[in-house]
């Protein structure tokens, strides 16, 4: 028998934008170590009930065994999900600002990761739609995102998974996939866009120091930490109040 | 900058709607025979209420992004609110969400996600009545305005600044509009000062001129009288303009002068998207 050289630290946060409550929160995560894999979703503010719809999502991919990935078995598992989600709306009597919202449906930008060994290498593979976001470290360093790889690109209008039925194939020809080889000293994080948006300015900007700083919180799960952290980042405009999600792989 | 503002619960923006519904208001768009000015104002508000209502709408709450007043005036000054709301100002969206005075049932043509659409009966509310008496009180209404932003700005001090739509067809019946104009543009927020826009609708066959950037073009004294009450669009305003299809040069102001049907829906749809819902 071989014996699998690797294992993964998982570190994870998650927080409304300031003056929401949790349970308002419209970012998802959720991940099984077993089985490795990791979702996060980001549920679209406008739109009905976005955090059923992304938690709805993520949880439900992160059961389903082996991990969908593939046109043929992705478009039937979020068919599925969104006719649950519509199903559950339509036993409700709704009022009429409801019933009209409900007619648009819901939307969720959404990255997924899971890891696979062949052989004695830790493999990686990755899906994407909208402005959820992996990055990818080697020891802290060498930094690749996908699907966005640079700040400025935050802040456009996404494609977003839709919950109806008659306009999701359009938006499943848009999600991108990504693969790769992890070893020991690697780092990935899922993030919603609004980490995204500032961990890659960071980057860019060739400001370290605060980035450490993050790295340091997330390892010791500091959560009140992190809460004072992006508390902190709000207050002087670095990042945008909105949900926060963050998944941290460590692979060791 | 100024109006960056992000609008939330604890930090609500509020719109003013004044209306003139005097009596010309009764005639059709540009003095024709057909869609009576007044029957496709009151639509266009009730649709505008709609639409204001269903952003803020999560799940089946809704959250209070926004304070709504209508002021009609014409044979009198007042809250155009129809049925429950009738004589409340600055109501809060989730009040505002709950209390149609009726919901009335329409069709509505939706598209089938196969290329082709499908009609569906929706309940639409309806919060103001068509309206079309009296003169144009136009400085009364202005007032009234007033008094209320001064209300709402005591209590809203770091907001997303007030919006003013002023629709009207014409010249101010009880004296010079233009001190009162200034007075409501040097109110403000720290995030900047309310934006008062206005839109003229014709009762003559006329040229229309849309968010220009200055009188030069203007066709006469009240045309440059509401164009030097008009705030200047904020950027994010200048987007949504042009996302309805509107190109507003930098320094445009929100004025529309012997607006069409179409320029109307613009205006309503231009001046109701103030960014940064949080």
């Amino acid at each position: 028998m071989i014996r699998v050289p690797y294992g993964l630290r998982i570190h994870r946060f998650l927080a409304p934008k300031k003056g929401s409550q949790p349970g308002e929160c419209e970012d998802a995560i959720a991940f099984h170590a077993g089985r490795m894999v990791f979702a996060v979703a980001d549920g679209a503010t406008e739109a009905y009930d976005s955090r059923s719809w992304a938690r709805l999502f993520v949880r439900a991919w992160v059961r389903i065994q082996p991990p969908v990935f593939e046109m043929q078995e992705f478009e039937p598992f979020v068919r599925d999900l969104g006719r649950r989600l519509h199903r559950k709306w339509s036993r409700r009597k709704l009022p009429w600002y409801a019933e009209e919202k409900v007619r648009g449906g819901s939307f969720t930008a959404f990255v997924l990761l899971h890891f696979y060994i062949a052989g004695v290498t830790l493999h990686w593979k990755a899906s994407a739609l909208g402005d959820c976001c992996l990055i990818h470290r080697r020891n802290l360093t060498d930094c690749n995102a996908f699907p966005i790889t640079r700040s400025e690109e935050f802040g456009s209008h996404p494609i977003l998974l839709p919950s109806i039925e008659s306009k999701q194939r359009r938006a499943l020809d848009s999600v991108q996939h990504a693969s790769g080889v992890a070893a020991p000293g690697d780092d990935f994080l899922l993030v919603s866009d609004a980490v995204g948006s500032w961990f890659l300015k960071q980057r860019e900007n060739g400001e370290g120091e605060t980035t450490r700083l993050f790295d340091r919180l997330t390892e010791s799960n500091d959560a009140d930490g992190l809460q004072n952290f992006f508390g902190d980042l709000r207050s002087t405009g670095q990042i945008r109040n909105d949900d926060i999600a963050v998944v941290r792989i460590e692979v060791y | 900058m100024p109006y960056v503002a992000e609008i939330s619960r604890t930090n609500p923006t509020c719109f003013i709607i004044l209306l003139d519904q005097s009596g010309s208001m009764a005639d059709g768009f540009g003095g024709s025979e057909g869609l009576r000015k007044s029957d496709f104002v009151a639509d266009l508000v009730n649709k505008t209420l709609h639409d204001l209502v269903i952003r803020c709408t999560k799940a089946e709450e809704i959250r209070n992004y926004y304070h709504i007043s209508i002021i009609g005036y014409g044979g009198s000054v007042q809250s155009a609110f129809a049925g429950a709301l009738g004589g409340k100002t600055l109501v809060p969206i989730s009040e505002v969400a709950d209390n149609p005075a009726r919901l009335e049932t329409r069709t509505k043509k939706v598209p089938d996600g196969a290329g082709a659409l499908v009609e569906h009966q929706v309940r639409f509310p309806i919060w103001i009545d068509p309206g079309a008496s009296g003169g144009t009180p136009m400085c009364a209404a202005l007032s009234q305005a007033k008094v209320q932003l001064e209300q709402w700005l005591s209590e809203h001090k770091d907001g997303f600044p007030p919006t003013v739509l002023h629709l009207t067809d014409g010249e101010s019946t009880d004296g010079d509009p233009t001190a009162l104009g200034k007075e409501l543009l040097s109110l403000g927020t720290s995030d900047g000062s309310i934006l008062l826009f206005n839109c003229h609708v014709s009762s003559h066959r006329a040229a229309k001129v849309e968010y220009p950037s200055g009188d030069a073009g203007l066709p006469d004294q009240f045309a440059k009288t509401l164009f030097g009450i008009s705030s200047t669009l904020p950027e994010s305003f200048r987007k949504a303009a042009e996302q309805t299809g509107v190109n507003v040069s930098e320094g445009g102001r929100g004025f529309v002068f012997n607006g069409d049907p179409a320029s109307v829906v613009q205006f309503f749809e231009i001046g109701t998207r103030p960014a940064n819902l949080r």
